[in-house]
């Protein structure tokens, strides 16, 4: 199911209960990580008050609007996710985060000014294109299978042709 | 005898540039950084990789040879105006395919070398350039570049 999923398209219903949202109502959306997948999800109210906020990974308000096209997840949130994911110390966070890093790398919205080594550790010192704000981002050693599962997950989050009109 | 003097000739020459040529055949030699990949890209699209993994690192372009699956970048020099500062850099990738065990290594490393010319140190054809080893530091950037352009395909 996971593997099907466009992230970057809000759907009518909520996820969790499929309530259909209706027009102009607040629907929560959100990146949680279950069994190491990362997940979109749009959530009613009551099934966000009542979710685990455990698997959290990032979540923000909208509005159900039926005209609308979906938010689509733009570099500068793929910044503030990067940024909340390293304040968590979970291993699964910690991928995420590293090929998130390589991704905005890849894009040229993070210049990766230089590695550091701590122990066995690698840690890619980072700063935001034109800025001065820096990132300190953990190099992680991924089984091939677990990478291109993460990968493929974040491509479809950030891939304007999986944006569809809601 | 003008053939023969010929022959010795097109040897010296032929061991000369072997000589001068930077040792890459060796991966003990040196010091490498390695990747293992076990699902690679073909190796035409590696060696793509790993050209633009080195202009993202912001060396200059240099050249690529397929068939010993080496990528140079060309020389990243950096004068200085006190002696012995001054500092130019290159960047290799060399791929090995390991077709028994179905996987791939690429390894990198970036050569470093010194200026020691004392007098015109700002002037790069003045310049005379010493080894001092690899910077393990560079070498570990340039992987990670190359590591977004490969563990993030189609991205």
């Amino acid at each position: 199911m996971v593997k099907d999923w466009q992230y970057s398209k809000r759907n009518q219903k909520c996820d969790d209960c499929d309530y259909s949202f209706t027009d102009g109502e607040d629907v929560f959306s959100l990146l949680r990580m279950i069994d190491g997948d990362l997940q979109r999800a749009d959530l009613c109210r009551a099934c966000f008050d009542s979710r685990d906020e455990a698997a959290d990974v990032v979540y923000w308000r909208t509005t159900q609007h039926e005209s609308r096209q979906s938010l689509r997840l733009d570099f500068d949130m793929l910044l503030a996710l990067l940024e909340k994911l390293l304040d968590d110390p979970r291993d699964d966070r910690k991928d995420l985060s590293y090929l998130l890093s390589l991704l905005l790398v890849r894009h040229r919205k993070l210049r990766l000014e230089r590695v550091q080594v701590k122990g066995q550790q690698e840690i890619m010192l980072l700063r935001k294109t034109r800025t001065k704000k820096t990132f300190a981002v953990e190099s992680r050693e991924m089984t091939d299978e677990r990478r291109a599962e993460l990968s493929k997950q974040l491509t479809e989050l950030v891939d304007p042709t999986r944006e569809s009109p809601i | 005898m003008t053939g023969k003097l010929l022959v010795l000739l097109m040897l010296c020459s032929l061991s000369w540039s072997c000589a001068s040529e930077l040792p890459i055949d060796d991966p003990s030699e040196g010091r490498w950084k390695q990747i293992i990949l076990k699902d690679a890209p073909p190796r035409r699209d590696l060696l793509l990789a790993c050209e633009y993994a080195i202009s993202q690192a912001g060396y200059p372009k240099g050249s690529t040879d397929a068939l010993r699956g080496t990528v140079f970048s060309d020389w990243e020099v950096r004068l200085q105006p006190f002696r012995n500062k001054g500092m130019r850099y290159k960047a290799i990738f060399r791929i090995f395919e390991d077709e028994g065990k179905d996987e791939t290594s690429v390894r990198s490393r970036v050569i470093a070398e010194r200026n020691i010319e004392g007098d015109d140190t700002l002037d790069s054809s003045a310049a005379e350039w010493e080894a001092v080893g690899d910077d393990m530091g560079q070498s570990r950037v340039l992987m990670q570049f190359l590591s977004s352009q490969l563990f993030l395909r189609d991205s």
